[in-house]
């Protein structure tokens, strides 16, 4: 639900002081609604205990990641493109080139969260984690505090998330079979002609770009008699449809003195609420922990998944866009096409005479399909030396295999330049092995001091390839396959790397009081060169309880440091390389790369210190800390005297940094037999700015939209012109463009910021950042006997919206159909509109359609994530071999609050730091309904 | 449980099994260690480029990197036809609203931050000479099979490549510097007092080195140094299509540099530079090889339409699309057809149709060059298939850029014998060429030949006609001026403005300092 600007504010505010007044927002994750659990991460090095979130009961979410809304100190952007990765935030975006995801562990086999390949299809990138059924997720935890991502090395930078998948328990065997089902629906508001109206704009158009009214008149579209231009098509309404959703999972725990076991299948299937997309999944996994001897343990992990999509273009290339394809093609032609007696046929019509694809080819016969397959084993052992000394040794292996597979017919679909039809194929894969081994002691000194100490090594060696070839123009479109046409483009990448890390951590506990913990690692990392290849990182942090842990009320004070890391540079950059070129067929070389042997990782030092009320034997927790964050020795590509006839190249140079507050509230307001209530929400802030760039603006672009890293400005911020109105007559004309020659009445006028009358790239400035000011989350959770409800809620403020989509609609460049608001436009010196909209020209021949303000939005929101009301029902044990039964209900996105004009403030547009926060009219995340069961048996 | 068991464990012979335990720990830390630490552990070989290590050891390793320096040239051949044509009095804009970038050029506007001024490709072809130069002898002595005229060949050749582009360079701009040497590792200058200092490249910021650049201190130190070049590979580039003493197949006879190209770049040279009895012995070379001819008006066109035409074809940039997916990007900037990828749309002008092109007979130039397609007059040269109405496909922009063709040679002697006052000479060469494109020949009785300043007009027609929209004809414009004595270029130019744009633009044009472009190479982002 969209609510006016007036609403959203009044809730904004009403929301923020909530939080500042009493729901600030704690450590929700830390409170798993019952008890504090903690995971300790030691397979990493991290010794000390981290918090774990508190999982939804029920969702739709396809990764994990979609389950992270709202939690404290990440700001998660989802999109409703099915099988899309939501983008991820943790304390902000601390570099510019190298990748800027957090690191996911699971079960502590490191897994990007974004993939080094380029998008296969404009923007989409799949999620990599649909291999991860969540019903198997036994803890997330989220790592931002400077101390524990030092831990990390060189993978800390972006922050971390370490998922653990459940594990076998002592006990009998416990089945639990969980069904859950559901529909979605999301609402394709787009503000476009009818069909009467737009060929009444058609017969404007054409006349405003010079054809005369014999010319208008010979044309057939506008012939009353021939009914194949004169339907009345819904092409959105035949585009969109309630989705479904389908969730079934199986989990066999159970476990004796020496044997715990964990075994699940699981089968997820759900469409996006646009035809033609759709998401399947089946996955496998069997977790073993085996006591040899009493001395001895063994861990097994092995898990398979399958995952299989098919998704649409929902990006950048305009002319297979199906949403905008159906918003901006003229309604008053239809589906099937017609004969040249104007009679209706069977078959599917081509691409019109306005040069617009059929929608319903779009979304039918076009197919963009992915399948993925991965499997993932480790092996670990533990040796108990003694009562104090410990031996672990793991084995992981990790392989990832994508096939990625494009389709795109001629019938119903413009040719992509001279491609009238292409098959194309990306094959890629990734392989991990890890080995890393550690001795932990653990003891204490008398009974004043307690401590934990861990020295290991880690070695890894990791590769990924693709393999992409594309055929184009086969002699039908009947085949679906590289079987025909010519070969287009093929290449093949591979890449490897090899990494090792040496590292001590340690945890003092002293008089029950102090807690203070540091660690340290050496990585040695082959994508550097001798000069580079080694880092050093550690941190350490320090937290004081004012009062005896054993006290209702406590009060406790912390602090912590912490240097960490980003070596994810791909490239050998160390080295001399020689590129690859052709010329007339011929193969040839080049010095691409000049090695730069002091190449190194970027590295990011870290500070935060806060203070954590616990009162009421934790009844109510207040923590409020400051985070705050140096990258240095960015990466970034330095370009050279162009007379050096060099390529751009990566070097270290540059700083950027965040920081902020982050406040969260965690109150059992009624803990009762009975009726439980509990509040809890998280608001964190960003400042995040780019320090130095020595090597100058760094800009890039996706569509017609730039997004800049420039010293002193927010990171990724939008970049494009000024619109200050219309020039409504020849005699306003006061600025020329770059060649010198006016612009014409209609054109938009731009703000001329070096004031030297003509506009061009120099004139450009920073019109919007796509980064959150403020973002988190709250909710509620009642309880009663064997009723709960649970309400999540997630807002985000201060972020803009590049909407591109909503460009596109007043563009008026083509024969497409447009916002009903074109109506205003200048159409001549005598009918000049309302100043707002720029004249209708053909071709753009002045850049109305540049990236200009006039497209800029305020992307705030507040959003009801999730409602659950779950109902544990009685059983009698006497009759039922069944042990426990839960129903739940779901409604997920029910509630949205924002002043944005587009389909969903929730934004994904490309994990590119510099290239976030465009609308390029993405599927809305839906309101979904699900109803589930959990049987326990 | 774990307690019980350990105490139990403890209470063993607690001293040996101690010393086994951290006999076990060392080995196990020295084991990973010596994995960790291995050298070759993190010495990854890169797929799917080259580490010089493994590079510059052999022939094709040259071979390959020579190859590599034409490839930057080829994606600016556009700016060619704007800097040589789209300014000249031969070519305008087909649009009612053109992009106000590329008709800075067709109105004589340039701006110094237009991006279509970058010589950033010339630059990188330079950068890539100068490397191959420094490393052919080192290469040849790892390599036995290389010898000593082979590795002369490929020195020759970088030289000479090297060189033209420097002639692309003192033609259009204003100011430049002179790089002649490889830059990419280390820069070797002479400081304020007069040392020679080497620093790594990567270590000196932007501003120290443009600091370190030689500017030219005239542009005939330029054309000097060119020319010297020029002489220099004469005498040791191999003679026809051979190299290395192989054949070479048709794309790298006429796709690469060659004594024959050395020859007419050579006199060309010499004509800018008034040597004119050498400029008529270099002409020689290319007009006597029987494997360079004017050839007949029935081939003529196989040169656009094809990749190049035996005979015509002397030295080009060459695209191979069928395999490689090589364009260019002239189709763009000259159909009219947008469907086709056309953007641009820069057509002839209207007075170089009435007044350059004969319509006495059946000239080829004439018929072919430029065509009325749908009621658009386009240049033809790029985008047809056949003399007639067949155009390559859209988006498959792969037809040659010719930098010499055998024309020239023949046109540069008679250009040279005319200004040797052989008239004789050269109005029989002009009559050569006028023959061999279908045109009449022209009558002595009837033709003041021996008037020079007429001669020039009809010989500079005549390139017109030949070299159309082929990015010559500003240079033709400057060069006649400096053989006539007399600024052709502004009233030419001037020619194909409406009034009062076309006053503006000749006395704009009157200074020589105007015929060069005015360019800051900072403002290129």
């Amino acid at each position: 639900m969209k609510e006016n600007s007036n609403d959203m504010k009044l809730f904004k505010w009403v929301g923020v002081l909530l939080l500042v007044a009493g729901s600030w927002n704690a450590h929700a994750q830390e409170v798993d609604r019952d008890t504090l659990k903690v995971t300790g991460m030691d397979k990493l090095g991290i010794l000390d205990s981290v918090p774990v979130m508190p999982l939804p009961q029920q969702s739709d979410a396809l990764s994990f990641a979609e389950l992270l809304s709202g939690t404290a100190g990440i700001h998660v952007t989802e999109s409703g493109a099915i099988g899309a990765a939501p983008q991820l935030m943790i304390r902000g975006v601390n570099t510019v080139n190298l990748s800027a995801g957090p690191q996911i562990y699971v079960d502590g086999l490191p897994i990007k969260y974004s993939r080094s390949l380029a998008p296969f299809l404009s923007v989409y990138e799949p999620t990599r984690f649909g291999f991860l059924n969540i019903h198997d997720i036994q803890s997330v935890s989220i790592l931002k505090d400077a101390a524990d991502l030092s831990a990390l090395g060189g993978r800390g930078a972006n922050g971390a998330i370490f998922l653990a998948t459940d594990r076998g328990v002592f006990g009998g065997t416990k089945i639990d079979v969980t069904a859950n089902t559901g529909f979605m629906r999301a609402r394709y508001d787009i503000d476009h002609m009818d069909g009467a109206t737009f060929k009444n704009y058609l017969q404007q158009y054409l006349a405003e770009n010079g054809a005369t009214p014999e010319d208008i008149a010979a044309n057939p579209v506008f012939n009353p008699s021939l009914a194949q231009y004169n339907q009345h098509t819904d092409w959105i309404k035949m585009i969109d449809r309630p989705a479904r959703y389908n969730d079934y999972h199986i989990k066999l725990k159970g476990g004796s003195a020496d044997a715990n076991y964990m075994f699940s299948i699981g089968y997820t299937g759900k469409d996006e609420t646009l035809e033609g997309a759709d998401f399947n999944r089946t996955t496998m996994r069997f977790n073993l922990d085996y006591h040899l001897s009493q001395k001895f343990e063994i861990r097994n992990n092995l898990s398979y998944s399958n995952t299989g999509s098919r998704y649409l273009e929902e990006g950048t290339d305009w002319g297979i866009h199906p949403l905008f394809v159906a918003a901006s093609k003229a309604p008053f032609l239809g589906k099937e096409a017609y004969n040249d007696e104007d009679v209706r046929t069977n078959l599917l019509a081509d691409v019109d005479v306005l040069g617009k694809s059929n929608p319903w080819a779009l979304v039918d016969r076009m197919k963009n399909k992915n399948e993925e397959n991965r499997v993932d084993g480790t092996i670990a052992a533990k040796w108990h030396i003694d009562k104090t000394l410990a031996l672990q040794s793991s084995l992981s292996v990790g392989y990832y295999n994508m096939k990625e597979n494009q389709y795109r017919p001629a019938l119903g679909i413009v040719p992509d330049q001279y491609r009238i039809r292409q098959n194309a194929n990306r094959n890629s894969s990734e392989f991990t092995l890890i080995w890393n081994s550690f001795l932990n002691k653990s003891g204490n000194w008398g009974n004043a001091v307690q401590y934990n100490g861990q020295l290991g090594a880690w070695v890894e060696t990791y590769e990924d390839k693709a393999l992409f070839g594309r055929k184009v123009n086969a002699g039908t479109d009947d085949y679906e396959t590289l079987k025909q046409g010519i070969v287009d483009s093929a290449s093949n990448v591979r890449f490897r790397s090899n990494l090792s890390r040496f590292y001590f951590s340690g945890t003092v506990d002293l008089w029950k009081r102090l807690y203070v913990a540091a660690n340290v690692a050496a990585e040695g990392s082959s994508n550097f060169g001798p000069g580079g290849r080694w880092g050093l990182y550690g941190g350490g942090k320090l937290q004081l309880d004012l009062l005896e842990r054993s006290r209702p009320h406590n009060i406790s004070l912390r602090a912590g440091f912490g240097r960490t890391g980003n070596y994810d540079v791909r490239g050998y950059y160390q080295d001399n390389l020689y590129y690859a070129v052709h010329y007339f067929g011929y193969g040839g070389v080049y010095l691409g790369n000049v090695g730069n042997d002091q190449i190194r990782p970027e590295v990011t030092d870290a500070l935060d210190a806060g203070v954590r009320f616990s009162l009421f034997n934790q009844r109510l927790q207040i923590d409020a800390g400051y985070y705050q964050r140096v990258t240095d020795n960015l990466i970034t590509y330095r370009s050279f005297p162009v007379e050096l006839g060099l390529d751009p190249q990566f070097e270290n140079s540059g700083r950027i940094a965040s920081k902020g507050v982050e406040v969260t509230l965690n109150a059992k307001i009624v803990e009762g037999p009975k009726f439980s209530w509990m509040i809890y929400g998280n608001a964190s802030t960003l400042d995040n700015k780019v320090k130095e760039l020595y090597n100058g603006d760094i800009i890039r672009t996706l569509g017609n939209v730039s997004g800049i890293a420039r010293e002193s400005e927010g990171i990724g911020s939008f970049y494009g012109y000024r619109i200050t109105g219309v020039f409504r007559s020849a005699a306003e004309v006061n600025l020329k463009k770059s060649d010198g020659t006016d612009y014409k009445p209609g054109d938009y006028i731009v703000e001329d910021i070096n004031g030297d009358g003509k506009i061009n790239a120099n004139d450009r400035q920073i019109i919007g950042s796509p980064l959150p000011d403020l973002y988190g989350g709250f909710g509620s959770y009642w309880s009663y006997k064997r009723l709960s409800l649970e309400a999540r809620v997630a807002f985000s403020y201060g972020q803009d919206i590049y909407n591109s989509f909503n460009q596109q609609m007043h563009l008026m460049s083509d024969y497409s159909n447009q916002s009903v608001a074109v109506a205003g436009r200048w159409r001549s010196g005598s009918e000049p509109g309302n100043g707002m909209v720029s004249r209708a020209a053909y071709g753009d021949p002045s850049f109305n359609g540049m990236a200009s303000d006039l497209w800029v939005e305020d992307g705030s929101y507040t959003r009801l994530k999730l409602l659950t009301l779950s109902y544990d029902v009685p059983l009698k044990k006497s009759t039922s071999f069944i042990k426990g039964l839960k129903v739940n209900i779901s409604g997920e996105n029910l509630f949205t609050f924002t002043s944005y004009s587009g389909l969903d403030p929730e934004v994904v547009s490309a994990s590119d730091v510099l290239l976030r926060g465009i609308d390029f009219g993405t599927s809305p995340l839906p309101k979904s309904l699900i109803v589930g069961v959990k049987i326990s048996l | 449980m774990y307690q019980e068991q350990t105490s139990i464990h403890r209470s063993g012979s607690a001293g040996k099994r101690m010393g086994l335990r951290f006999f076990g720990y060392i080995c196990f830390f020295a084991g990973v260690l010596l994995l960790g630490g291995c050298k070759s552990f993190y010495d990854v070989d890169p797929y799917s480029v080259i580490k010089e290590e493994d590079f510059n050891k052999n022939r094709e390793d040259l071979n390959a990197s020579a190859i590599g320096m034409y490839e930057p040239l080829t994606k600016e051949v556009h700016k060619f036809l704007l800097w040589g044509d789209a300014r000249a009095d031969m070519v305008t804009t087909g649009q009612a609203e053109p992009d106000p970038y590329i008709n800075e050029f067709v109105a004589n506007t340039i701006s110094k931050e237009n991006p279509y001024t970058s010589y950033a490709g010339i630059y990188k072809t330079i950068a890539r000479c100068n490397r191959q130069l420094e490393k052919v002898y080192t290469v040849a002595r790892l390599d036995d099979k290389i010898l000593e005229r082979d590795a002369g060949a490929f020195y020759a050749e970088a030289l000479l490549l090297r060189a033209y582009c420097y002639y692309i360079l003192v033609r259009n701009f204003e100011r430049f510097p002179l790089i002649l040497s490889d830059y990419a590792e280390q820069i070797k200058y002479v400081d304020q007092s007069g040392d020679t200092l080497i620093r790594k490249t990567r270590s000196l910021p932007a501003d120290e080195i443009r600091g370190t650049y030689y500017y030219p201190k005239s542009r005939d130190e330029v054309w000097e140094m060119i020319y010297n070049d020029a002489l220099t590979v004469l005498g040791i580039l191999p003679l026809n299509y051979q190299w290395n003493r192989n054949s070479l197949p048709a794309q790298e006879r006429y796709g690469r540099v060659s004594q024959v190209m050395a020859a007419t770049f050579a006199a060309e040279l010499a004509l800018w530079l008034g040597k004119y009895q050498a400029a008529s012995a270099f002409a020689n070379s290319p007009v006597r090889n029987s494997n360079h001819t004017l050839s007949t008006s029935g081939t003529w066109i196989n040169q656009f339409t094809g990749s190049y035409a035996s005979l015509h074809s002397l030295f080009l940039l060459g695209y191979k699309y069928p395999n490689s997916f090589e364009t260019n990007r002239l189709q763009e900037f000259t159909s009219s057809v947008a469907g086709d990828g056309g953007r641009y749309y820069l057509k002839p002008a209207s007075t170089v149709i009435r007044n350059i092109f004969s319509y006495e007979g059946g000239d080829i130039r004439t018929e072919f060059s430029y065509k009325v397609i749908n009621g658009d007059t386009v240049i033809w040269k790029y985008i047809g298939l056949d003399n007639g109405i067949s155009m390559r496909p859209g988006y498959q922009s792969d037809a040659s850029w010719p930098f010499y063709r055998s024309a020239d040679a023949f046109l540069i002697k008679a250009l040279a014998d005319l200004m040797l006052e052989d008239y004789a000479t050269a109005f029989n060469f002009v009559n050569m060429l006028r023959i061999a494109r279908g045109l009449e020949e022209l009558d002595p009785a009837q033709t003041d030949y021996r008037n020079k300043e007429y001669m020039l007009d009809v010989i500079f027609k005549e390139k017109a006609r030949e070299f159309a929209f082929e990015g010559k004809r500003w240079y033709d414009l400057m060069l006649w001026s400096k053989l006539s004595g007399k600024n052709q270029l502004a009233a030419a130019v001037a020619s194909k403005y409406p009034s009062p744009k076309r006053e503006e633009v000749e006395a704009q044009l009157q200074d020589e300092g105007h015929w060069y472009m005015s360019i800051d190479p900072l403002l290129w982002k």
